[in-house]
């Protein structure tokens, strides 16, 4: 799974004078190559979020009129004003739910993983390679898919158009399961596990005070991985929910589409409310990255 | 390390609170009482549509309408009304575009309300709106907007090229092109978009193609694509394509924007909802377009198609049907609901009362106070198109197949003759029935 830095990790343990070395190889061929690389991969994903942004100052017919990746009239303020008022403020209702929506279900899966996954890694019980095997298979289904099949079961309980429809399915996460187990082996030493059970400790105890603590720059991760899922999932609200009262921003971005019928023509709210819902998530990424690098790369070496 | 937890639990508990505060208030307007009104649910794409449901609440003690505003676009709000159909959480009443009344009701989600008093309306609304709501005997919805064609174009820039008069017929349309491209290799008079499956529909609509009819008493399905009709179509655009007189960029691109800006794309046949477009597409053009009916292929005839429209159905499913029609009906021929309709969402109304309204009759500043409405309202559409019971499938390959033509340089009607392959094959796989 994880080769390349499992040698690189040996390389510098065996040679750790050569670390000065480092330095000077930084400007060799190859390095220059890779910046380049790293360089262009760098534009490729922030161009569109340039665009978003550039395009978030202009009126309708700046938008289409005008030079994509510079400004034109700016519209900024207006377009704030307007996006936060338009259909009595329903944008802001929109924003509410998006982060009720990601925030508790972001957390509720990240719990549940971790405990699935804990028990996965460090306790013994008959069907366990079983059960890991099926939360792998379950990794393989692409959510999209289970759409449809979640709507018919909500139906049959009554749960549509709640926020229960959308909250209940985000819980469960195989992938967040399967890097919780991986944390687990890892950061949960069984010696300190059993140096508590020695102190009396009771089995809920261990996981909740001693396990977990260690367990966090994971938990983060997960934590990361669930709420970015939540906040961009599209087809999974598309079906569930049916109030307006109830979507979370992106559903209620496409009710603002184009529709013919209509002389109102909305791009410029759609751009900025686009611009307006991923700035919570570069916030998110930005205070929490020193959890999630380390929990990334705990995964990578461990796996 | 104990307060991280603490806080955590304590704001997950308060979130967790909020959450079942606003399910209790979404509950409360959900309708799941069995005594009092009759709760309907309608859904709309439509901006701004609740004001009219609280007008029929007011004056409908027993019904209670709530109006739902959805997600517009074809490949979200149609699987939404399907699979919402299929689980039985169904809207009552739902907005349906003309061009996928057939797909749904293949798909067994609409109610034919013939029998709750449809056609006692029928003679309020433009008989070309009524005949996209009927198959035979059946009544599947009451039109609520049309979209008639007329062109679009810059006087200026015709002007410009030394011409008089907008194009009465296709022919004088395709002397132009050569005029307004000479004025410099960027010129066009138009552009031609081949992903545009809707607007080149609405063109063989206006030369008289029906591609689809339905014999109801086999049930079974007649195509005619490739029709003399379809192909005279074809070939007056690949003439203009070959000698490079029309742009092919893509309708409601940016460059497309830009172009219409400009004036390098100097007219655009349209729909009467295309208004919304130029005016907001080229805010600063105000005072250079004008409209004129659409370039006619016999000339001194008035024979125009159509680009969009919808209607409001009542949808399979529903446990009070009777009331859904009512509410329909109400809809779309109460003067108070559709002058909401036409003043604040926008509809160039399939009700004729409601064309007199001074919405639509009153001279449109940005078009140099022309009254562009006029020219839509005479526009002649023949009531004679029939859209396809997989229309989804249909533009998927028209778009694929004319795409393909542009951009190999080939033939525009062998792309014709290779869908009318394809649409049968398409039918025959969801089992529908074709007549060869």
């Amino acid at each position: 799974m994880a080769t390349t830095p499992l040698d690189l990790d040996q390389r510098s343990r065996r040679e750790p004078e050569n670390q000065r070395l480092v330095g000077a190889r930084l400007l060799s061929t190859k390095n220059i190559a890779a910046y380049i690389f790293l360089l262009a991969l760098t534009v490729y994903f922030l161009t569109p979020l340039y665009w978003l942004a550039i395009s978030a100052t202009k009126n309708n017919t700046d938008l289409f009129s005008s030079f994509g990746l510079w400004f034109a009239h700016f519209n900024l303020w207006q377009n704030l004003y307007e996006t936060f008022t338009y259909g009595n403020g329903e944008y802001v209702r929109w924003i509410i739910n998006t982060a009720l929506y990601a925030v508790v279900g972001g957390f509720l899966s990240m719990l549940i993983s971790v405990m699935a996954g804990y028990a996965l890694a460090k306790y013994n019980f008959p069907g366990r390679s079983l059960v890991f095997t099926l939360v792998l298979g379950a990794v393989l289904v692409p959510p999209t898919t289970l759409a449809l099949p979640t709507y018919l079961l909500m139906s049959k309980v009554h749960l549509t158009n709640t926020y229960w429809a959308v909250l209940l399915p985000a819980l469960l996460s195989p992938v967040g399961v399967y890097l919780a187990r991986v944390y687990a082996t890892a950061a949960a030493p069984d010696d300190i596990l059993d140096a508590a059970r020695v102190d009396g400790a009771g089995e809920f105890r261990i996981f909740w005070q001693v396990a977990l603590p260690l367990l966090r720059p994971g938990l983060i991760t997960i934590f990361l991985f669930q709420f970015v899922a939540i906040w961009n999932n599209f087809f999974l609200p598309l079906v569930v929910l049916s109030d307006p009262t109830l979507f979370p921003i992106n559903l209620g971005l496409a009710t603002w589409n184009f529709d013919p019928a209509s002389h109102e023509l909305l791009f410029n709210l759609i751009v900025t409310g686009s611009l307006i819902s991923v700035l919570p998530l570069i916030v998110m990424f930005l205070v929490l990255q020193r959890y999630w690098r380390a929990g990334l790369a705990f995964g990578s070496v461990t796996g | 390390m104990r307060s991280w937890y603490t806080r955590v639990s304590l704001g997950l508990a308060i979130l967790l609170g909020v959450a079942t505060i606003l399910t209790t208030l979404a509950a409360c307007g959900s309708p799941s009482q069995s005594s009092g009104p009759v709760q309907l649910t309608f859904w709309s794409f439509n901006q701004q549509i609740t004001e009219q449901a609280a007008i029929f609440n007011r004056t409908h003690p027993n019904i209670h309408v709530t109006a739902l505003k959805e997600p517009s676009g074809p490949n979200q709000y149609y699987p939404k009304v399907i699979s919402s159909v299929n689980a039985g959480n169904a809207p009552d009443v739902a907005l349906i575009e003309y061009q996928y009344i057939p797909t749904m009701v293949s798909n067994g989600a609409l109610v034919d309300i013939s029998q709750y008093g449809a056609n006692s309306v029928k003679s309020q609304f433009a008989s070309s709106a009524w005949s996209q709501v009927t198959r035979g005997s059946a009544v599947y919805g009451i039109p609520q907007d049309t979209g008639p064609m007329g062109l679009f174009y810059r006087k200026d820039i015709f002007q410009r090229a030394g011409i008089s008069s907008p194009p009465a017929t296709w022919a004088e349309f395709a002397q132009d092109a050569v005029k307004i491209h000479s004025l410099g290799p960027n010129y066009y008079i138009t552009a031609f978009p081949p992903s545009s499956t809707g607007w080149l529909q609405s063109l063989m609509w206006q030369a008289g193609a029906t591609w689809f009819s339905i014999d109801t008493a086999h049930n079974a399905w007649k195509v005619s694509i490739n029709s003399a009709a379809s192909k005279q179509v074809a070939a007056y655009w690949q003439d203009l394509l070959n000698r490079g007189l029309v742009s092919t960029v893509a309708d409601f691109s940016n460059d497309w924007g830009a172009a219409l800006d400009k004036g390098t794309i100097a007219s655009w046949p349209s729909a009467v909802w295309g208004q919304g477009v130029v005016t907001s597409d080229a805010q600063d053009t105000s005072g250079k377009w004008a409209v004129s009916p659409m370039p006619q292929w016999t000339a001194g005839a008035n024979v125009s198609g159509m680009w969009g429209g919808s209607a409001i159905s009542v949808i399979s499913g529903t446990k009070h049907p009777k009331e859904a029609a009512e509410f329909a009906e109400w809809y779309l021929t109460n003067t108070q609901s559709l002058t909401i309709g036409v003043k604040e969402i926008g509809w160039f109304p399939a009700n004729l009362a409601a064309r007199s309204f001074p919405e639509v009759t009153s001279p449109n500043p940005f078009f140099s106070n022309q009254v562009i409405d006029t020219i839509f309202a005479n526009a002649n559409v023949p009531a004679t198109w029939t859209w396809p019971p997989d229309l989804t499938t249909v533009n998927k390959d028209m778009g694929d197949d004319v795409n393909s033509a542009v951009a190999n340089k080939t033939p525009l009607s062998g792309a014709l003759d290779q869908l009318q392959q394809q649409v049968i094959q398409d039918l025959h796989n969801n089992n529908i029935n074709v007549e060869s």
